[in-house]
């Protein structure tokens, strides 16, 4: 059922290309201007002016810079007859003028910041891009913050974006490959990767999904994160969307892709592992024992989160064997004036929980932080009071929410969430053994997911034990290789296999120690 | 698509066919922590404590007792009594009263182990008396007299000070052949409740008992320790050697000591012949202030009338337990696991145990001699 959703937007089959109707350039003054308006329907922010007798020029006001236009456009134009869009493009000192004979190319570079420059009598147009992009400043990123670390995120200008990658990583095997998505929007999208550390494939199969997308509109990246993504009916996301810059040059460092789509302040990077989601940029940066213990406390914090409630059901629907003693007591006097099992109390109170969220995320910043505190406290209490929930339950779902939001990232802090539901019905019917079966289906489902094609589980399966110094714990840097072996290149994989040949080499042959010091050499 | 459609079907069907599991959620029922058994005229009497949930935050403790054929009557008996429905997932100790343990006990034992729901971690125990008149009876310092009596054995067993007697053990001596259990013995003294010492089986018979003070050296003779507190009386000659002996001249010394690590050790010299040696390190705890440790020469001293002490403690209750013919030790079953091709029988090794010459070789060492601070 799935698939075929997944085809309809993937279709295999070549598409047609884009062909707009080719329209050539009128000579006259007039006609060239009526073809205009004709064409963009007019719109109120088109400007056309007439610059002398020969010469018209059209823009889209706010999308060129003004300043630009008059010290290196109107300044340099001379009042001759004899003027041809050659002598015109060679005295224009801006660095990008081109010379078009098509309406439709014209105005296409229009809309994205240029000059259309008409001299009455030639079928040709001269082109001056002279683009501004109006953008927010660089800010400190919100959703993916840091202590330690760099304090700066990507904004909504491609251009922008790649810039700051360009300043993290200054090396000409920068790749840098763009694409133009969505029938109607023309958003751009820039494909990064750095040539000799990324796999090729990775790159073939990103550039591959692009090529294919038949979209009519891209808004923004994670739309284009879940449109390319290998089994988009998956819960878990396998691409990373990140708003911070060294997050991105980190991951294009250690050989995987990276896609800026343009308009969003997000950049993807694939392929992603499922460990990965809960490392943050910022475990490099602490020293490692700290940052192993905080990695650690993550792992335990997502399996608090997901399987504290569901056991608490479960031990008190069905297994009131395993209760320890002194806990027995608290336990059935604090449920004793609940009237609900506790299958409905469970449910009721992650509701609740997930209802705060919800609503400090949606409400104004001014509001949503005192619902949130106020909302909590007074629902928490109440509740209680009023006998409808046990204050042990109240602890264990908030230590679940809390545990969940330590997740470094919000997708899938947002799984670990949603997840639990199912997995606290599962234990409200079956008991342990429900756990147990939620539990297994997820492993089964986790080891069958994939991100461009590399394992989702790796590197723990298969076992990629040169990758496990940066697992779950964060060894000294030296221990880390700094390519996984999820996202290496050809040239890696041959030159680890003529290793292992010497390596094979030296112990069938006995070789003398100067013998030695050649083939290792 | 025929198979995901298959599949689907398959999920649903589990989902919709199966059986509900029955419900027992904790707050809906009451939770058996003690059973005692007794018999009365041919048949058995259950005395159980029960923890009840009530809805005004408190939780009390009440006493049921009755009698039927079986265990299970009682049960359903007691049920008719109960507001809430009786589960015993929460037992944690089982008694068997005087009468009852020397009447047998091996079918109770059998009836609790094949329960599922009762965990093989909890303590039998033998009652000194009637489980009813320990249970009834009032304790003016013991809020719940359950949970007072699993504590009582619990921190015991785990301090060694008493041979440990879980369900599990208990019924792997059974199932061995040449192996005879025994279970501590508690008993109700005034306001209070005392272990009092240890019931030895025979056959699932309770034929004899020593006093809890022996428990040490029981527990010597079945198993490798690390933990147990013994306290010697050793003869005052010992005192001679102090620092100034004119001033003192006791008849006894005692000491005591407690067990940092000893080694069992069993070697067959014949079918009727057995060594038993024990290697103890200990720690001195206790002694006159006069007697000067330091001194090497003293230590080995006090170390060699230990010996002596000990081993003849330990042949006194390997006697007794030779008398009522219980291999409580596990002696027979190292006979048969360690002589090849043994043709050893359950009723050979009867006759065999009574006559069992065992040579007691105790190798006692102090390791320390208190701990200042």
């Amino acid at each position: 059922m799935f698939k075929k959703i997944q085809q309809k937007i993937l279709p295999n089959e070549e598409k047609p290309e884009y062909n707009p109707p080719k329209i050539p350039v009128p000579p006259l003054k007039n006609d060239f201007i009526n073809e205009l308006k004709k064409i963009i329907h007019s719109p109120a922010d088109l400007v056309i002016r007439f610059v002398t007798n020969n010469i018209t020029i059209a823009f889209i006001d706010g999308l060129i810079e003004t300043q630009s236009l008059d010290d290196n456009i109107l300044a340099r134009f001379e009042d001759t007859s004899d003027e041809t869009p050659s002598t015109l493009r060679e005295r224009i000192s801006i660095p990008e003028v081109n010379v078009f004979d098509e309406m439709i190319q014209c105005i296409d570079e229009m809309l994205i910041g240029a000059v259309l420059i008409h001299i009455n009598g030639h079928p040709q147009v001269v082109l001056a891009k002279i683009p501004s992009y109006e953008k927010r400043s660089l800010e400190a990123p919100e959703n993916e913050s840091q202590v330690i670390g760099t304090q700066v995120g990507f904004n909504e200008s491609l251009n922008t974006n790649i810039t700051l990658i360009r300043r993290f990583i200054t090396n000409p095997n920068l790749c840098n490959e763009h694409f133009t998505l969505g029938k109607e929007t023309r958003t751009s999208v820039s494909v990064l990767y750095i040539h000799g550390i990324v796999d090729e494939k990775h790159v073939n199969t990103v550039r591959q999904r692009i090529k294919d997308l038949d979209i009519v509109d891209l808004i923004d990246s994670a739309i284009l994160a879940e449109l390319i993504d290998d089994s988009s009916s998956s819960i878990f996301p396998q691409t990373l969307l990140t708003e911070r810059p060294d997050r991105f040059c980190d991951g294009l460092l250690t050989g995987k892709v990276g896609i800026i789509v343009n308009g969003s302040s997000m950049g993807i990077i694939c392929p992603f592992s499922f460990l990965e989601f809960f490392q943050s940029r910022e475990d490099q940066n602490l020293r490692w024992p700290i940052a192993s213990f905080i990695r650690l406390l993550r792992f335990a914090a997502i399996i608090v989160s997901i399987f504290f409630t569901p056991i608490y059901v479960a031990s008190l629907t069905f297994h009131y064997e395993v209760i320890p003693q002194p806990m027995l007591v608290p336990l059935s006097e604090s449920r004793a004036i609940v009237p609900f099992p506790p299958i409905i109390e469970a449910l009721f109170l992650e509701l609740v929980i997930e209802l705060l969220r919800e609503a400090g995320a949606r409400l104004p910043t001014k509001v949503g932080q005192t619902i949130g505190i106020v909302g909590g406290i007074v629902i928490g209490t109440a509740a209680v009071q009023a006998g409808i929930t046990s204050n042990i339950l109240i602890i264990i779902v908030a230590l679940g929410a809390l545990a969940s939001f330590t997740t470094p990232n919000y997708m899938m802090g947002n799984v670990i969430r949603i997840i639990r539901f199912p997995i606290i019905v599962l234990a409200g019917f079956w008991g342990y053994y429900g756990i147990m079966l939620a539990f297994c289906f997820l492993l089964i489902h986790l080891l069958k997911q994939s991100s461009l094609g590399a394992p989702y589980l790796a590197p723990f399966y298969p076992p990629r034990l040169k990758d496990w110094p940066d697992s779950i714990v964060r060894l000294p840097l030296p221990f880390i290789s700094r390519h996984s072996v999820n996202s290496r290149s050809r040239k890696e994989i041959e030159k680890s296999k003529k290793k292992k040949n010497t390596k094979k080499q030296r112990q069938n042959s006995n070789l003398t120690p100067e013998n030695k010091e050649k083939v290792i050499e | 698509m025929k198979k995901k459609k298959w599949f689907l079907l398959f999920v649903i069907a589990c989902l919709i066919l199966t059986a509900c599991t029955e419900y027992r959620v904790l707050e809906r029922i009451s939770l058996v922590t003690l059973i005692g058994y007794d018999v009365e005229d041919g048949d058995v009497t259950a005395t159980s404590v029960v923890r009840q949930i009530n809805p005004e935050f408190e939780s009390s403790i009440e006493i049921h007792s009755e009698t039927a054929e079986t265990s299970k009557g009682t049960r359903v008996k007691t049920d008719l009594q109960s507001a809430k429905k009786l589960m015993a997932g929460q037992l944690r100790v089982t008694l068997f009263g005087d009468d009852l343990a020397k009447e047998g006990i091996e079918e109770a034992i059998h009836t609790l182990a094949m329960n599922s729901e009762i965990t093989t971690s909890i303590y039998l125990a033998v009652v000194d008396g009637k489980s009813k008149t320990l249970l009834e009876g009032q304790y003016p310092n013991i809020a719940d007299v359950g949970q007072h009596i699993f504590n009582l054995i619990d921190h015991n067993i785990n301090q060694q000070q008493m041979i440990s007697s879980t369900l599990h053990e208990v019924v792997r001596d059974i199932y061995a052949s040449f192996r005879d259990f025994a279970l501590p013995k508690v008993k109700k003294s005034g306001e209070y409740i005392d272990i009092s010492g240890i019931a030895l089986f025979k056959d699932g018979k309770m034929v004899g008992s020593l006093p809890a003070s022996d428990s040490f050296y029981v527990l010597l003779i079945r198993e490798n320790i690390n933990d147990g507190t013994l306290q010697l009386v050793l003869p005052g000659e010992l005192a001679e050697s102090s620092k100034n002996p004119p001033n003192y001249q006791p008849e006894e010394l005692p000491i005591a000591i407690d067990a940092i690590k000893t080694k069992r050790d069993l070697k067959i010299i014949n079918e009727n012949e057995i060594d038993l040696s024990i290697s103890l390190d200990c720690r001195l705890l206790e002694i006159h202030s006069s007697l000067a440790i330091s001194d090497k020469k003293i230590t080995e001293k006090i170390e060699k009338e230990i010996n002596k002490k000990i081993e003849s403690e330990i042949e006194r209750i390997i006697k007794y337990s030779q008398e009522v013919n219980s291999d409580i030790f596990g002696f027979g079953e190292h006979f048969y696991a360690f002589t090849r091709n043994s043709k050893l029988t359950e009723e050979k090794w009867r006759e065999i145990y009574p006559n069992l010459k065992v040579n007691v070789k105790i190798d006692t060492e102090i390791i320390r001699s208190g701990v200042f601070e």
